[in-house]
């Protein structure tokens, strides 16, 4: 159904207020309609055709998805709206207002998991997601237990892969690094990217679960 | 150490790193010998988050450390680093109209 609707949208993609009416169709609170085609560039348009090509190619996996069982089909599911209407923001700031947020940060995990972006694993439209490892491991400092820190891979690798941080970074060895705060803010473990362009080393307690405030 | 002297540190490397950085989580590149007047590169990571994932970049394209590679307009041009995608196709192409959105460095 869906694939054959987005076939559809496709071929009456270049008629902005048509394509408005096929997405309110199909999808609640679809995007603001965009300015009038005279206005347009034809390189806007063809970018267009080509994010058009792209959902159907999603819609296509997962419709595929769907057939193979309910509970693959749900994973698959995250990046739920069509043409984001972050990906059209022009600027930072437009896009920084339609972005989750916690600690005054962009919360990216939850970005994710609402469907408001869904950042591609690569170039190729067809490259594949590198594999979500569930694998917890906790690092509790030897002389302070309370600021324990149970590191979760699985968030960590929807966005990167084992290479990014084994070896350079980390061992893979529960306890080989001596990890401190200091380093941390000096930019090395967890510094590497929290601080720069992860969430910062400010947010204690998304690291520290006992610091949470209850 | 105690947590006041670890407070305080974090307010001085934040207002520090406030002089360097451009805005949270942008790479400004450092361009050694010859200056000249074109401003340094930025690279803005959180608008590239939101369409990639690190590993769409991360090591196949760049390295996780700013200025690992020294990066030239004329490997640009010919399809390396930021020219794999500013190219017309995945992204908007490097022209004279362009050159100011990425060279926004001081
Ligand atoms: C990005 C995650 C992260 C954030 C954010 C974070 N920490 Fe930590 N912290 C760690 C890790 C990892 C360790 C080391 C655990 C171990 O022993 O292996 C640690 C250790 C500590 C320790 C133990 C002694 C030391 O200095 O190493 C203290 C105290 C501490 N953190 C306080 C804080 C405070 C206060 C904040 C907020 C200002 C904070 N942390 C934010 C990850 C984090
Ligand atoms: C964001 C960085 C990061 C990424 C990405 C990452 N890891 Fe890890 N990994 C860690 C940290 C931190 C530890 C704990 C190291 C320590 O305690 O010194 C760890 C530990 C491990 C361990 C040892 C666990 C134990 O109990 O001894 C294994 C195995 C492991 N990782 C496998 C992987 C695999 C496989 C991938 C890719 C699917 C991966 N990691 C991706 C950060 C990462
Ligand atoms: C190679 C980069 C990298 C390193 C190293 C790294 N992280 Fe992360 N981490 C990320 C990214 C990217 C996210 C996604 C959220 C974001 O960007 O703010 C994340 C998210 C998290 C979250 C939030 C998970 C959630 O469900 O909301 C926690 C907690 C965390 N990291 C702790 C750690 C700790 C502790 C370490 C060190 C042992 C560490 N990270 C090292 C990149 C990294
Ligand atoms: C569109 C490509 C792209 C994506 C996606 C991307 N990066 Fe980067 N990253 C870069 C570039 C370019 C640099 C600068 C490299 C250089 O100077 O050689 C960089 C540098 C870094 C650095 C080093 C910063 C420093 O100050 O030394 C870290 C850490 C980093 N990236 C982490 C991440 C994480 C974590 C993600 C995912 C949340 C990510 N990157 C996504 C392109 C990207
Ligand atoms: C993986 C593909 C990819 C790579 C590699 C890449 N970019 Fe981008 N970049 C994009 C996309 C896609 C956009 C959004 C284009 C749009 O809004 O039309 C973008 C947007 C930008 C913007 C935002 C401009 C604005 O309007 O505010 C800047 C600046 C930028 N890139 C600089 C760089 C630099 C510098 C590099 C190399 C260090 C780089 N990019 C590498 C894909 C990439
Ligand atoms: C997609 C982003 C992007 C665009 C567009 C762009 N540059 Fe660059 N440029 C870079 C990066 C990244 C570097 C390497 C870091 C640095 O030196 O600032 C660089 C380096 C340079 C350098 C020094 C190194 C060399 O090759 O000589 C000059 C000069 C330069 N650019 C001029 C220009 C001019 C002129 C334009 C417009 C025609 C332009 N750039 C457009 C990203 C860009």
């Amino acid at each position: 159904m869906m694939v054959g609707c987005l076939m559809v949208m496709l071929l009456t993609g270049c008629q902005a207020a048509t394509r408005q009416k096929m997405l309110s169709l199909v999808f609640d609170g679809a995007t603001p309609t965009p300015p009038p085609p005279t206005r347009r560039l034809r390189r806007d348009l063809l970018r267009e055709i080509e994010t058009l090509q792209e959902q159907l190619r999603q819609a296509r996996e997962e419709s595929a998805l769907a057939q193979q069982g309910p509970a693959r089909a749900a994973e698959a599911q995250t990046p739920a709206a069509p043409a984001r209407p972050i990906e059209q923001a022009r600027t930072w700031d437009e896009a920084a207002k339609l972005l989750p947020s916690s600690d005054d940060m962009p919360d990216w995990v939850k970005a994710v998991s609402d469907g408001v972006i869904a950042p591609k694993p690569g170039l190729d439209p067809q490259a594949a997601r590198e594999p979500v490892l569930p694998l917890d491991v906790e690092l509790v400092p030897a002389d302070d237990p309370t600021y324990a820190v149970l590191f979760r891979h699985e968030p960590h690798t929807a966005w990167l892969s084992c290479a990014n941080c084994h070896p350079a970074i980390f061992q893979m060895k529960r306890g080989a690094d001596t990890i401190t705060m200091d380093k941390i803010t000096e930019g090395k473990y967890c510094g590497v990217c929290h601080g720069k362009v992860a969430f910062s080393a400010d947010a204690c307690a998304r690291c520290h679960q006992a610091m949470a405030t209850p | 150490m105690s947590l006041k002297r670890f407070v305080l540190t974090l307010l001085l490397a934040s207002l520090w790193a406030g002089c360097v950085v451009a805005a949270d989580g942008d790479v400004v590149f450092k361009r050694e010998g010859q200056e000249g007047t074109t401003p340094p590169a930025v690279f803005p990571h959180w608008i590239h988050r939101i369409r990639y994932r690190c590993y769409a970049c991360h090591a196949s394209l760049f390295e996780m450390k700013a200025g690992a590679v020294r990066i030239t307009m004329d490997d640009i041009m010919a399809g390396k680093f930021c020219g794999v995608c500013h190219n017309g196709k995945t992204a908007w192409a490097v022209t004279f109209e362009t050159c100011a959105r990425c060279h926004k460095g001081q």
